[in-house]
């Protein structure tokens, strides 16, 4: 919390006569054993950027996750229409229907794209996928999806750099 | 002729399936056969069997997929898929110990064997340490 605010003193505030307007958000503390009151300012501005930044990665987490739900609701439900099928309970051209409805198309998705979305997926799930599991689910090829592993582990280090002392 | 490496592959017009555990997949509009196909997945010691050759007009998934007759793969995990939708499982004694579920597939039929992609991305990462 202390990183996040800059801690100022009142007199520091009250004896700056040029300051025009300000927009600040101010956060008054005092610990128990202290005497001191302090009060810690952030620009508004930077305060809403940085929410608005945290809500930006949690929309894209929750449509991650969202596509890893509906992605295993559609394999379950399939699969409960292909027990009905073995179970003589619907014909095969009633099950065929059924996967017609339920396909994909394969996407043309540049490996590139689906590099961060493979690397977030790992991260936020503890499920062990296939290449097949992926491309079922981000409905791209096979190709694409082992090209985009290749590619991962030199994304992982770009996006946390640390991982090259690990490395070396 | 049998292999079990990750990525070795099977193809024909009909595959004999063995696992203990078998499921499908998502069906796809595949843009290799043209067409919907049923993608499948085998788990804990699977099996997939030519039992019927690639027809001549059929085009491969991979050139280097094992082809005749009698060809197998063996894996841990195996994904593939069928022009047509898999046939009744049955079960039935696999080895003296364990029973196991059998399936056929119709149609153009791939199968490969695969590991986790997490698996995977540790031995790429390997290599990369390896390389430096």
């Amino acid at each position: 919390m202390t990183d996040f605010f800059k801690t100022v003193t009142t007199t520091e505030l009250t004896t700056q006569p040029n300051i025009g307007g300000f927009d600040v958000l101010a956060r008054v503390s005092r610990a128990t054993s202290s005497n001191v009151t302090q009060i810690t300012t952030m620009e508004t501005q930077t305060f809403v950027s940085k929410i608005l930044q945290l809500q930006a990665e949690w929309k894209d987490d929750v449509r991650l996750l969202n596509d890893v739900i509906n992605w295993q609701h559609k394999i379950n439900d399939f699969n409960s229409s292909y027990a009905a099928y073995l179970l003589e309970q619907i014909d095969a051209d009633e099950f065929d229907k059924v996967a017609e409805a339920l396909a994909y198309e394969e996407l043309d998705t540049p490996p590139l794209a689906i590099v961060p979305v493979i690397g977030r997926l790992l991260e936020l799930t503890t499920l062990d996928y296939t290449s097949s599991d992926l491309a079922n689910m981000l409905h791209c090829s096979e190709d694409t999806i082992q090209e985009a592993l290749g590619l991962l582990p030199h994304h992982l280090i770009d996006a946390h750099p640390s991982l090259i002392e690990v490395l070396e | 002729m049998r292999a079990s490496a990750v990525g070795d592959s099977v193809e024909g017009n009909a595959l004999m399936l063995q696992c203990r555990k078998f499921s499908l997949q998502g069906p796809i509009k595949s843009k290799h056969t043209k067409g919907l196909v049923y993608t499948f997945k085998l788990n804990i010691h699977g099996f997939a069997t030519i039992t019927k050759e690639l027809a001549e007009t059929s085009s491969k998934v991979s050139e280097d997929s094992l082809i005749n007759e009698g060809d197998e793969i063996h894996g841990e995990t195996i994904n593939g898929f069928s022009t047509k939708a898999p046939g009744k499982e049955t079960v039935d004694h696999a080895t003296s110990t364990h029973k196991a579920t059998f399936v056929s597939t119709r149609g153009q039929s791939f199968a490969t064997v695969q590991i986790g992609v997490r698996d995977q991305l540790q031995a790429i990462q390997k290599r990369i340490e390896h390389k430096k």
